[in-house]
């Protein structure tokens, strides 16, 4: 062992720290190096003195009362702080739910109207197109005053040629297993009500026309299918 | 008495109580330290309530790998290094008369006058230790940690402790030696 390593130990050796090896080791430096003996000595020394006259305790100040308004400032400012993170989380899925309801609004096909059945399903919105004419002129009341002999004809066989395609979109949709879905029972109602209108003779016709106005109001055809042009995907639903 | 550690773990679940016991059994040996290395009875004041608002918000960051001694104790010292250093230079002034206890009852006058002038020379040997010198000297004498304690709490190694240790007193024993060869004259006579 030399100088150093000693005086690195002494703090040790006065607190009787050092394992025996080490003390063993330091004691036989101190026995042939009169530096270190002396040096251990004053340094003991210096700590005694330091004990006896230069610790004495200060008055520890009672600092609770002056803590505890910057404590409650911190819990604030933590509460905040989670409440803003929940805030943002918040924001963020309602973000992605505005987005998602977006796209919903925006984009409202079904899957069910743009995949498999998409021709038929297409094919019952042209269908709509094609019979919202006469629909509209009986709702309208066109047809409660004396029918024009040529109209009324031309329009019978329309709501006829309209009643056998109705029948063969009904029979498709059911064989698609939409049978009950909003589309196909429009559908099955304009079908009776062309059928009506295109079997009715010219002598009949001004009561008839009424008959198939009120049959109309009565299953709402005109408001179903608007709701249709408005939300397309109506017509899928059961 | 709780253990530091419990106190620790309540406190961070929002019990006050806890972090105040853990104040009350803290606050001496820290304002001890923060005295010995800030020199002012009120900057170490006002440092100590700076150290338990630090303690306090990182409650949450305490893992457990040192003691909870020591883990304060090193906010401590970095918080008082950290004003040293905003004040640029040393704090010179001491008012002890302000802060030290009350003499003993059974010493004389003359004993007593003794005993106050070797006070004032131990306090202005101190001045002579740097704040890191008087930190290691007041956690190993005062609060009574082992160098490997000192060691984590500075996170610095066991053997630099040890030189700063050496260094530290061999200070002291430099500015101390003339009043200490009087004293052992006193006590041959």
């Amino acid at each position: 062992m030399n100088c150093n390593m000693s005086q690195l130990m002494f703090d040790e050796a006065l607190h009787g720290d050092l394992d025996s090896q080490q003390e063993k080791a330091f004691q036989a430096h101190l026995g042939t190096c009169s530096n270190c003996s002396d040096a251990f000595t004053a340094y003991g020394d210096t700590l005694d003195l330091v004990e006896r006259f230069g610790d004495p305790a200060p008055q520890v100040p009672d600092i609770w009362n002056d803590l505890q308004p910057q404590l409650d400032l911190i819990d604030r400012k933590k509460r905040h702080s989670r409440i803003r993170s929940w805030g943002l989380a918040l924001s963020g899925v309602a973000a992605i739910l505005l987005i998602v309801m977006g796209l919903e609004i925006f984009n409202p096909d079904p899957v069910i109207v743009h995949q498999k059945p998409e021709n038929k399903m297409t094919e019952v919105e042209r269908f709509l197109e094609r019979s919202r004419p006469l629909v509209m002129r009986v709702a309208n009341g066109s047809g409660s005053g004396s029918p024009d002999p040529v109209m009324f004809d031309l329009e019978s066989r329309l709501a006829g040629e309209l009643a056998v395609q109705a029948r063969e979109i009904s029979i498709t949709l059911k064989e698609q297993d939409q049978a009950r879905s909003h589309g196909a029972k429009l559908v099955a109602d304009l079908e009776l009500v062309f059928w009506q209108w295109g079997n009715l003779s010219p002598a009949e016709s001004r009561h008839g026309l009424g008959l198939i106005k009120e049959q109309l109001e009565t299953r709402d055809v005109l408001f179903r299918m608007t709701l249709i042009e408005l939300k397309p995907n109506y017509l899928a639903k059961n | 008495m709780a253990e530091l550690i419990d106190l620790v773990k309540r406190a961070r679940k929002g019990d006050r109580h806890a972090f105040r016991e853990l104040v009350e059994e803290t606050r001496k040996g820290l304002f001890h330290l923060l005295v010995r290395m800030l020199e002012s009875h009120q900057d170490a004041e006002d440092v100590l309530q700076e150290v338990y608002i630090k303690v306090y918000r990182n409650l949450d960051t305490f893992r457990g790998e040192a003691s909870v001694k020591s883990w304060m104790y090193r906010i401590g010292v970095n918080t008082a290094l950290d004003r040293k250093r905003g004040q640029g230079a040393e704090v010179i002034s001491l008012d002890q008369s302000s802060f030290f206890e009350p003499e003993s009852m059974d010493v004389g006058p003359e004993r007593h006058l003794s005993a106050r002038e070797i006070r004032e020379q131990i306090q202005q040997a101190m001045h002579a230790l740097t704040p890191l010198e008087r930190a290691i000297f007041t956690l190993r004498h005062d609060a009574l940690l082992k160098l490997r304690e000192i060691a984590s709490t500075l996170e610095i190694d066991v053997g630099s402790v040890k030189s700063i240790l050496f260094r530290a007193v061999r200070k002291l024993r430099k500015e101390l030696g003339p009043i200490q060869n009087l004293i052992e004259r006193e006590t041959t006579i």
